[in-house]
């Protein structure tokens, strides 16, 4: 009702001597108008997207195979492939990583030999207040091999370890070295990360790591026995 | 024996055309051959790198996580959608350009302790981005314009009522987002995943800008699933 006064009460207090149209005819041709306009655009955006929907049906033209002997030569191809696709997988048992999950995966073709509970990277940053230099702990993501195995390893504690804890950076190289920090044993996958054991065995299944992949000191155990120089470590 | 060699001849007869079916591959489109030998030719480029790449395998309904060739992980596709035109098939892989989310994950800054002699005295926290603070929905664009969003599976009455608008609300603006792009003379294609939701964390996880991804459409039509 209000809506309909509306224009009814603003023509008669603005009506000019000019404006002889009567209040109640002006608001059914204001009516008409708006009708009209919504009926355009309605017409507008059917038509927007009948055109949008034909669009998105339209298919670019398939490649062409010419005849049957073309044919049988791709699926053959696709045959040798697969083969060649097959034979790039690792031989024996390789390492899987969900630093998702906080899993390592001892895995031999599509075979889990053993699922271990372990620590990923926090994906935090540090910036050295000292300025310019700047660390995510994330664990890196791809293909690695193992190419180190070490037995009671000694952590030498990098720069941001320091800057971490609050501390200062030490002059001297001895004052970085930490013993019984990477638990027993110490796998290298390169890029100065390793896959190692733990003090804070009870954060395993956390993302609390600077990008070392943590262990359990018996699966690290189980792990070292049975890898070897070389074995596959993909983490995802 | 006429009897005995009418039954051997019977069955020649009827084992024949399976035998002779064996040798050749099952019912196999020419349209098909060719999807599959440029998947395999672009995933034997991406395999021969150490590197993770990503296999959406819609006939199958499968995401898999893959490298070297093997599977690390496989997620169920719950559901999808397709919009626009089934790219033409390529032997190059697609690369994530873009990717975003309406609640995107930040990382967190540590804090380091002024340096005094003493120990530190800050109250023991786990600050860390872990999988639970993954998005359950994004968005991804690939390097030829195609683009990705994921969204969880919606649970409960409401979740589904709002799905539902969603939908809705995709399909409405999708052809007219398709007449935008004819405008500037490129075609839209747009691929809606549905996943459990932890899924969908683990994918905005996984699927890092630059990550190289493979997908098999559809065999029919634009419109699917």
């Amino acid at each position: 009702m209000a809506r309909l006064n509306f224009p009814f009460k603003r023509s008669a207090t603005s009506s000019s001597p000019d404006d002889l149209t009567p209040p109640r005819r002006r608001l059914g041709t204001l009516h008409r108008r708006s009708a009209a306009a919504l009926i355009v655009g309605a017409v507008v955006l059917c038509a927007l997207e009948g055109v949008g929907w034909l669009l998105a049906g339209r298919s670019p033209a398939p490649a062409a195979v010419d005849g049957n002997q073309r044919l049988r030569a791709m699926q053959s191809e696709n045959a040798r492939l697969r083969q060649k696709i097959a034979a790039l997988a690792p031989k024996g048992v390789y390492v899987v990583i969900d630093t998702a999950g906080n899993r390592v995966y001892l895995r031999q073709g599509d075979e889990t030999l053993k699922e271990m509970l372990a620590s990923c990277g926090s994906g935090n940053v540090l910036e050295d207040p000292a300025g310019g230099r700047t660390w995510t702990f994330d664990t890196p993501r791809g293909e690695f091999r193992i190419q180190s195995k070490i037995s009671k390893p000694i952590w030498i504690k990098p720069d941001w370890a320091f800057i971490e804890e609050g501390e200062p950076i030490p002059k001297r190289h001895a004052e970085r070295a930490e013993p019984g920090m990477m638990g027993d044993y110490a796998l290298g996958i390169g890029q100065g990360y390793f896959i190692h054991g733990t003090l804070y065995s009870r954060l395993l299944g956390r993302n609390v790591s600077h990008g070392c992949v943590r262990l359990g000191d018996d699966d690290l155990k189980t792990l070292v026995k049975k890898v070897s120089l070389g074995t596959r470590v993909i983490i995802f | 024996m006429r009897s005995l060699l009418l039954l051997l001849l019977l069955c020649l007869f009827l084992v024949s055309p399976i035998v002779a079916g064996a040798g050749r591959p099952a019912t196999e489109s020419p349209l098909a051959v060719v999807a599959a030998n440029q998947l395999l030719k672009a995933e034997y480029d991406l395999a021969r790198k150490p590197q993770i790449y990503f296999v959406v395998d819609l006939p199958a309904s499968r995401f898999r996580f893959k490298a070297s060739g093997i599977t690390v992980t496989d997620l169920t596709i719950a559901g999808h959608r397709l919009w626009g035109p089934v790219p033409a098939s390529t032997p190059k892989p697609r690369t994530v350009e873009q990717k975003e989310a309406l609640f995107a994950p930040q990382r967190q800054k540590i804090e380091a302790p002024k340096v005094t002699a003493g120990k530190d005295e800050r109250p023991f926290k786990i600050k860390a981005l872990e999988l639970g603070d993954m998005p359950t929905a994004f968005r991804a664009r690939f390097d030829d314009g195609t683009r990705l969003s994921v969204r969880a599976v919606p649970e409960g009455f409401l979740a589904r009522g709002w799905s539902t608008v969603q939908t809705g609300l995709w399909y409405f603006t999708r052809p007219l987002i398709s007449d935008w792009h004819f405008l500037f003379g490129t075609a839209y294609t747009e691929l809606h995943l549905t996943l459990p939701a932890r899924d969908v964390q683990l994918l905005y996880w996984s699927l890092t800008e630059g990550s190289s991804c493979l997908i098999d459409w559809p065999r029919s039509g634009a419109e699917a699933g």
